[in-house]
């Protein structure tokens, strides 16, 4: 403000103009966003190819992959989803008729995949008369191919074309300079990490430590490029388990945690005794859960994540909407504002930050709590059962490859969560972008 | 003229934690007429900001009659006759700037085009018009104070409470947002300003009438009318006028000053 100050008897209309060009930013930053969605979509492009055509889906390593029943559908969404972030909004397909060829081209491609994935009406089965039959059932010695392969390779060309329009969209090749930029930034937690994956190697091979005390990453990776296909499906299933115990927890978290800050005289009786609770290893009541719920069934495991995530989301929900600035409150108080406008104008935007970091943590949380619960009995197709069986097996690399699974499962939910804060806290300031 | 606040007697005792009386305010007797620009000046801790929370039902006297637009203060602030500026701008950092001036507007439901066609008018007279969409961290101090401002206004209250404004601001800032709060006051046909603020320049400059406080008990030490010609100027600063009544303030505060020591 300094140099705008200088002549203050400037007319005004001189100050405003003076005034933009102090305030003028540098042009914003290219993000690595459209990157990481069009990275998301080629990956759910070629998932979709796989598993709506049998043969993809039960002789291909990575079509097995994505075998699991409530995944499939998850995927055709998650199909739909990206198209729709990534046509955006039609009034900008006429800016050419290629474009608007080929976003209609990906549209058509989502809602074939859609209906072949989510409603079993293959529509390309349909015409190459293949019986449906085939599209619903595991393929054995004595099913009937004909025209599958057919079928595969059109809907091949189908998803190559797919692919192309997005890498054409997406255009990575004039995008280097922004990779370069990223990867400068971050070279030194790269330079660490590919350190402590050498370390881990070399030690291991210098001082011959034994395998099954703790696999060489080159092992683990071995291992878990045979497995994944298990190991996606097995980390589904309690991926699962996390998400509804999260959706429980953290929703009832924030309910109560609203309902508290409301009558201060409750949360004031309330908090003292959820801080209490909160110190309590709960993962220890993992076999009592059971006890309560029944070991075979998910419900325990997902009360257990529910208990888990509930608390640090209660407690952060009370703190945002109960540490508001006194001014900020004063100035609804001058507008003789209802106590339901201060708290949906002020009171929840406030929280919103504290909500956040809160679920952020339980995503961890969750993860945590959805395996461990699995090493105290009940269903076998989850990651934490089968990191117990195979340590129980001597398949150590196994159990590592399962291990590596969870974290990737577990930073996929984080970051989806950190991506739903970083869309509706555009404001704050660690998001800055302007 | 109309008599737009009339305070008989007030007093405000607050109790503090340790047990002893605070005398904010000690009998304070004032009217203040409609299109009057009232400066309140005191050392800190003399009650000012209070008595301005007071006026704004923000907090409720001890004793004494107060009556804002001929109701009383609760009845005043439920009918939104008042705009409030605080010491800080006070703008909620998840709006934009156009969101924050449309605050109040929302809250009073106005229609969402009345909302932002007021909005555009206002920030267009603090000179911030192209600056509708930032957010407030991408201001400068004395920008986001005009927006705090123009979001005060934007219901078009007949009386404006400022509490330190520009206290936060250097002192080139400071003159040019008295400058610019003289032209609003101007526009803003028949609109009384109550200003609290400790500077003795700033409060000649802007008033029509300087209210010099004494601290503990808040007292009026001395009203002091500033009639310097209007439109004020930069160049009314230079006048004869005006170094007079500087000191006049200045002497009506010292006197008070010696009484209790410099403590303050």
């Amino acid at each position: 403000m300094a140099d705008v100050a200088q002549d203050l008897n400037a007319p005004p209309g001189l100050l405003r103009t003076m005034t933009v060009s102090v305030v003028a930013a540098p042009p914003p930053p290219q993000r690595l966003g459209r990157d990481a969605l069009a990275a998301l979509l080629l990956f759910v492009i070629m998932v979709t190819w796989h598993i709506q055509n049998p043969v993809l889906q039960f002789e291909t390593q990575f079509g097995s992959a994505f075998r699991n029943a409530t995944l499939q559908p998850v995927m055709a969404l998650l199909l739909a989803l990206t198209i729709v972030i990534w046509v955006g909004n039609p009034a900008r397909w006429r800016q050419s008729p290629l474009k608007m060829g080929a976003s209609l081209a990906l549209i058509a491609y989502t809602l074939y995949m859609m209906a072949a994935i989510i409603f079993r009406v293959n529509l390309i089965g349909v015409v190459l008369n293949i019986d449906a039959a085939v599209f619903s059932e595991r393929l054995s010695a004595d099913t009937a191919r004909d025209g599958l392969d057919a079928h595969a390779a059109i809907t091949g060309i189908f998803a190559a074309v797919a692919v192309l329009i997005v890498v054409a969209g997406w255009r990575p090749w004039g995008r280097f300079a922004l990779y370069g930029a990223a990867i400068r930034q971050n070279l030194s937690p790269l330079i660490v990490a590919a350190l402590v994956l050498v370390l881990w190697e070399g030690l291991i091979i210098a001082f011959e430590i034994e395998a099954f005390l703790l696999p060489r990453p080159s092992v683990i990776a071995g291992a878990f490029a045979e497995t994944y296909p298990r190991l996606v499906s097995a980390g589904w299933n309690t991926f699962q388990n996390a998400l509804w115990g999260f959706i429980f927890g953290c929703g009832a978290g924030i309910v109560t945690g609203i309902f508290a800050a409301r009558f201060t005289a409750f949360s004031r009786a309330l908090l003292p005794v959820a801080i209490m609770i909160n110190a309590v290893p709960i993962i220890a009541l993992a076999p009592i859960f059971n006890n309560w719920f029944g070991a075979l069934n998910a419900a325990s495991k997902i009360a257990i994540v529910a208990v888990l995530a509930y608390f640090p989301t209660m407690i952060s929900t009370i703190k945002g909407l109960t540490s508001v600035d006194a001014l900020s409150l004063e100035l609804m108080r001058s507008y003789a504002a209802t106590p339901l406008v201060v708290f949906r104008k002020l009171r929840v935007p406030n929280a919103l930050p504290y909500i956040f970091s809160a679920l952020k943590v339980a995503t961890t949380l969750s993860m945590i709590a959805a395996i461990v619960s699995e090493y105290f009995g009940g269903s076998t197709a989850g990651l934490g059962y089968k990191i117990r069986d195979d340590a129980g097996l001597f398949k150590y690399p196994d159990a590592w490859a399962s291990i590596v699974m969870a974290s990737l499962f577990g930073i996929v939910f984080y970051l989806t969560v950190s991506a739903v804060e970083r869309a509706s806290m555009r404001w704050h300031p660690s998001f800055r972008e302007k | 003229m109309t008599t737009i606040i009339s305070m008989r007697n007030l007093s405000k005792q607050f109790n503090t934690k340790d047990g002893t009386v605070v005398h904010a305010l000690d009998n304070i007797t004032l009217d203040v007429q409609q299109g009057e620009f009232i400066s309140l000046i005191g050392p800190s801790g003399c009650g000012k900001s209070t008595l301005l929370r007071v006026i704004a039902d923000l907090v409720e006297p001890t004793s004494g009659d107060i009556r804002v637009n001929d109701k009383t203060p609760r009845q005043a602030r439920q009918d939104r006759d008042y705009g409030f500026v605080f010491q800080n701008a006070t703008l909620y950092d998840w709006r934009t700037v156009i969101r924050n001036v449309e605050l109040p507007l929302e809250i009073m439901n106005y229609s969402r085009e009345q909302r932002t066609q007021r909005a555009k008018e206002m920030l267009s007279l603090v000179e911030l018009a192209g600056f509708e969409d930032k957010y407030p961290w991408q201001l400068s101090g004395g920008m986001q104070q005009r927006v705090s401002i123009a979001r005060a206004l934007a219901f078009q209250p007949r009386l404006l409470l400022m509490d330190e404004p520009f206290g936060a601001l250097d002192e080139m800032t400071r003159e040019r947002m008295n400058n610019e709060l003289l032209r609003i006051w101007t526009d803003m046909k028949e609109m009384s300003v109550i200003f609290v603020t400790h500077s003795i320049a700033e409060a000649v400059y802007l008033s029509t009438r300087v209210v010099v406080l004494s601290p503990r008990p808040g007292r009026i030490a001395q009203i002091i009318d500033i009639d310097l010609p209007q439109p004020r100027t930069p160049e009314t600063r230079d006048m004869d006028a005006y170094f007079h009544l500087t000191s006049r303030v200045r002497y009506a505060l010292r006197g008070h000053m010696a009484n209790h020591g410099f403590d303050e």
